[in-house]
């Protein structure tokens, strides 16, 4: 390979391993409606009104933010806010301290484990910090015996080394010293320490290693070996949760599809001679996430990415004896995604986190071990708390589960004495308000609904729904009966994405609530129009619908958990509506969603031509502007929004534009050519793609140079300048169907260009009578017999051979 | 959306077993499928936004199905939401919006600065600034290795368009970063 090939690879190999597993939100198909989301919308009211949305959440969930002591008394779990993702958690009984890694903000954050437990929550607030000298911590833990806390900088490859005695939630005296850094292989997560033998055990996980540390000779009091290189394990890919039976001094080491056996008593501080003997293998065909040892049934309890945990007995696979390593384990039905585990000895739970489900759930360690499996495969109990929980850890002197919920940057406390196993009385019964998703969403037409019947295919005869799917709601709307009905094997909001609505013997589909929480349809039912929809959040809805003027009120119907249907019946034909905004209102959500309307035909659904809205779950007391109001007038005429959504992604844009043509025309076909300004023209569009697509795919070649195009979108009629060099060359695409006649002007009337047919629109080109750099915007005007676009563009910088930069583009259509 | 890896028929036209869950599917390959999206839109959020998106729409057609959800079909998913990423990055430049507005990628994060030594930074910034094509050309082939064979069924191109993207893209990449090639 090149210098140049063998500096990409590393860069891209680099970039890439700043990727780490932990710091990924869980995948998650139900996750959709509350997933988190980027501002999308470019309509300048609606993306002031969501800044401030967004301080606000940012104030919501600030370090200094009291918890949620309102929720505290009722069936939710009171959460602390501790900012960052909250990966990695560690008790430091000895200073009442909990210390939890704030991954991507880069510290510690310290609460004190006297004023902040079960249900006595007086002092969550008061969070310290401290640094752990490195980039993006994640697993932490803490040795009693030294007063050390070992913090991995997973973004640095270190271990910092704190002390816990001078840094805690209520002595921060020795926050400030910069703590020594144990340098490991590449990507560490989390670690373990065996306090016995005063080793600290790093899982690795690029390298698929554990790194092995003397504790002894490094720690809060003695730094003098932390310098020294660590003895490593190879354990195979994927090294991340790991943990240490202290018992038979065996280290259990989750790698991708399985868990390594590593052998601590010829492995640790004080022998390394066994290290680099290959460990024995658990198989657990989910990448395990969390590991558990409990002593006293002698059962290691592996979490794995999926939606069970395994079972493995102790006795036949430890340091000592591995006979029983290979059978394949027992698992344990539990929620979606499991991440983390921990035990309460007191109460017999183990508590695991479902990451994708939001809950946590329980597994009596009684009923359910190593050699007693009677509660193993029925359901166990669970309970919710915030968004995307992974690690926990139980303080059994305060009977307190510390949960942190990565994806609210949160942590729910939970009195595990009251919420356990045996006994669920105690247990938070609702999710906590604001805390799950980040609570704001906006787009544009960006939907990945794949409803079964879309605008185009609806109206199809119902009965192909009456063998997979099942009714779930009927009633009549302007004389007609309706039916709603659900995908049969499919569950939440995907089922009736995959069913849809029978009116009139007729099948129309929709979306049901994404991306925008509260979706909506409109059906050429014939004189009288009939709009229908999803919200998709929970209580009671209220739903206004708006077009130039308020619209009936349509009926509501709550038809699941969290998702409310809606139809109604509109005083005129669909085909009089050219956009409808859509106002829903509920105790926990609202959804603003303005739809622009294309050409209606009877018995179908309108098929929508632009999208655009804000909505949001949780804590939107603060969203005020949104509502009644919405976000500003409509549109009037026939004029379409200008929403950031386009299908255009030109081959070469202004800044990439003039490269040499000839990559152009090895997988292009030519559609055109001609002379302008006594130079050769052609264009090209991509070889089987046809229309804009095909054009935009393709592009225009003028003195051997290489220029793309965006034509057709959002604006039908697209154009771009050149800076040739002496005069500018201007040339454009109308995506209409039809022949356009172009007329340009800037300041004053510009030559008519050269225009033609092409790919089922028109292409046109002109040569101006001034160099490119002098215009500083220009409008086109195309019109045919039946329409008129006009598109207004500002100009930037020229550069000699590109096409001159658009900086700002307007018009109608 | 186009199918990357068609043809479910195996060899002598029998069927093949269907292919995994495509939850199995993206849940074995989230970590590598972001990473693949954090190259072509730089950064991670975005990226998993993508893989998200992605992973959400195979999920609603999973009734229909589809006996064509290999990894490949899922890399061209994903390399096609990146796609749209960057289509609305340059609508929103287009439209002149106030740069708070745009997508851009974010500060790189914390870890990010450290990793990234300013050579490596040097080029990626290289890459970033090269043709859509010739870039996905270039990050499936020297970040996912793969052959020439495989990232034209990925990108729906021919094989030929992926030697020339490639080496017109790695001439490019030299010469931005003054070197040989």
């Amino acid at each position: 390979m090149s210098r140049t090939q063998d500096r990409l690879a590393d860069a891209l190999g680099a970039a890439a391993a700043a990727v780490r597993e932990e710091s990924l939100r869980p995948l998650d198909a139900a996750r959709r409606l509350r997933a988190r989301r980027r501002l999308r919308v470019l309509a300048p009211a609606a993306a002031a009104v969501s800044v401030l949305l967004v301080i606000g959440l940012a104030l919501a969930l600030s370090p200094s933010a009291r918890p949620d002591s309102a929720a505290a008394g009722g069936g939710v779990a009171p959460v602390v806010p501790v900012g960052g993702y909250p990966t990695g958690l560690a008790l430091d009984s000895a200073h009442d301290t909990l210390y939890v890694s704030a991954g991507s903000a880069g510290d510690l954050s310290m609460i004190n484990t006297t004023a902040c437990y079960a249900s006595h929550l007086s002092g969550c607030g008061r969070v310290g910090r401290v640094s752990t000298g490195g980039q993006d911590p994640i697993g932490v833990a803490v040795d009693e015996q030294t007063h050390t806390v070992y913090a991995v900088n997973a973004g640095s490859n270190t271990v910092a080394v704190l002390n816990s005695a001078t840094c805690n939630a209520t002595d921060t005296s020795g926050c400030a010293a910069k703590p020594a850094l144990v340098s490991v292989p590449g990507g560490p997560e989390f670690l373990a320490i065996n306090p016995q033998t005063n080793t600290i055990y790093v899982a690795d996980t690029s390298s698929g290693t554990v790194s092995v540390i003397d504790g002894n000779v490094c720690n809060a009091s003695d730094v003098s070996g932390c310098a020294r290189a660590a003895a490593t394990v190879s354990v195979g890919a994927g090294a991340f949760p790991i943990a240490v039976d202290p018992a038979t001094n065996t280290v259990y080491a989750g790698v991708n599809n399985g868990v390594a056996v590593i052998d601590g008593q010829t492995c640790d501080a004080s022998d390394v001679s066994g290290c680099g003997r290959a460990p024995a293998m658990i198989p657990v065909s989910n990448s395990p996430a969390g590991i558990t040892v409990d002593p006293a049934t002698g059962t290691v309890y592996v979490s794995g990415e999926g939606h069970s945990v395994a079972i493995i007995p102790r006795a036949t696979c430890d340091a000592s004896d591995t006979s029983g390593c290979a059978q394949s384990p027992v698992m344990v039905p539990v929620g979606s995604d499991p991440r983390g585990d921990a035990l309460d000895p007191s109460s017999g739970t183990v508590y695991v986190t479902n990451a994708a489900s939001d809950t946590v759930s329980m597994i009596n360690s009684a009923t359910c071990n190593a050699s007693e499996q009677g509660s193993c495969t029925s359901a166990q109990a669970s309970f919710p708390v915030g968004a995307s929980p992974r690690r926990l850890i139980v303080d059994s002197a305060t009977h307190t589960v510390y949960i942190a919920n990565v994806g609210a940057s949160s942590l729910s406390v939970i009195n595990s004495a009251t919420c356990n196993a045996a006994d669920t009385r105690g247990c938070p019964t609702k999710s906590p308000a604001g805390t799950s998703g980040s609570g704001l969403g906006q787009a544009g037409m960006a939907s990945t609904c794949a409803p079964a019947v879309t605008a185009a295919t609806s109206g199809e005869p119902a009965g192909a729904l009456a063998g997979s799917a099942r009714e779930v709601a009927s009633g009549s709307v302007a004389g007609q009966e309706w039916t709603l009905w659900a995908k049969k094997g499919v569950t939440g909001v995907n089922a009736i994405e995959d069913g849809g609505v029978v009116l009139g013997g007729r099948w129309y589909g929709l979306c049901g609530g994404y991306p925008n929480l509260g979706e909506m349809e409109l059906v050429d039912a014939g004189a009288h129009g009939i709009d229908y929809g999803f919200v998709a959040f929970s209580g009671k809805i209220g739903v206004k619908l708006t077009a130039s003027g308020a619209l009936p009120d349509p009926q509501v119907r709550q038809v699941a958990s969290g998702i409310s249907f809606f139809i109604g019946g509109l005083p005129k034909s669909a085909c009089a509506y050219s956009a409808m905004v859509l106002n829903a209102s509920g105790k926990s959500g609202r959804s603003m969603h303005r739809l622009a309307f294309g050409s209606c035909r009877a018995s179908h659904d309108v098929a929508i031509t632009s999208s655009s809205g804000q909505w949001g779950a949780g804590q939107l007391g603060t969203l005020g502007g949104i509502g009644a109001g919405g976000l500003g007038p409509l549109p009037s005429g026939g004029a379409q929004f200008a929403s950031m959504q386009d299908d255009c992604s030109a081959q070469l844009t202004s800044a990439d534009s003039g490269d040499a043509a000839a990559s152009l025309t090895s997988s292009e076909v030519k559609v055109g050519s001609g002379l302008v300004g006594g130079q050769a023209w052609s264009l090209w569009a991509q070889r089987g793609t046809p229309g804009v697509a095909g054009v935009e795919s393709g592009g225009l070649v003028l003195g051997g140079r290489w220029y793309g195009s965006c034509p057709g979108f959002q604006n039908p009629a697209e154009f771009e300048l050149i800076d040739a060099g002496g005069r500018g060359i201007v040339y454009g695409y109308v995506g209409n169907p039809g022949h356009f006649s172009i007329q340009l002007s800037s300041a004053a009337a510009l030559p008519a260009p050269a225009s033609d047919q092409v790919q089922g629109g028109t292409f046109f080109i002109a040569l101006l009578p001034k160099s490119a750099c002098a215009y500083s915007t220009m409008q086109l005007k195309a019109a045919s017999g039946s329409a008129t676009d006009i598109h207004e563009l500002g100009f930037g910088t020229c550069h000699p051979g590109q096409l001159v930069a658009i900086h700002a583009s307007q018009g109608s259509w | 959306m186009g199918h990357a890896a068609d043809s479910p028929a195996g060899p002598g036209g029998c069927p093949q077993p269907a292919d995994p869950d495509p939850s199995a599917l993206f849940r074995q390959h989230h970590a590598d499928l972001v990473r693949l999206a954090v190259l072509l839109v730089q950064d991670q959020e975005t990226a998993e936004d993508v893989v998200q998106d992605v992973f959400t729409r195979l999920h609603a057609r999973r009734a229909s199905r589809d006996p064509d959800l290999g990894l490949s079909y899922v890399r061209a998913a994903v390399v096609n939401g990146c796609r749209s990423v960057l289509r609305r990055r340059a609508v929103a430049r287009r439209l002149g919006s106030p740069r708070w507005l745009l997508e851009e990628p974010a500060q790189a994060s914390a870890e990010g600065e450290v990793i990234l030594a300013e050579d490596r930074r040097q080029v990626l910034a290289a890459l970033a600034r090269l043709p859509r094509r010739r870039r996905e050309v270039l990050v499936l082939r020297y970040y996912l290795g793969l052959s020439e064979a495989e990232i034209a069924s990925v990108l729906r191109i021919s094989p030929g368009t992926v030697k020339s993207s490639a080496s017109r893209g790695i001439a490019a990449l030299a010469l931005m970063l003054g070197e040989e090639s």
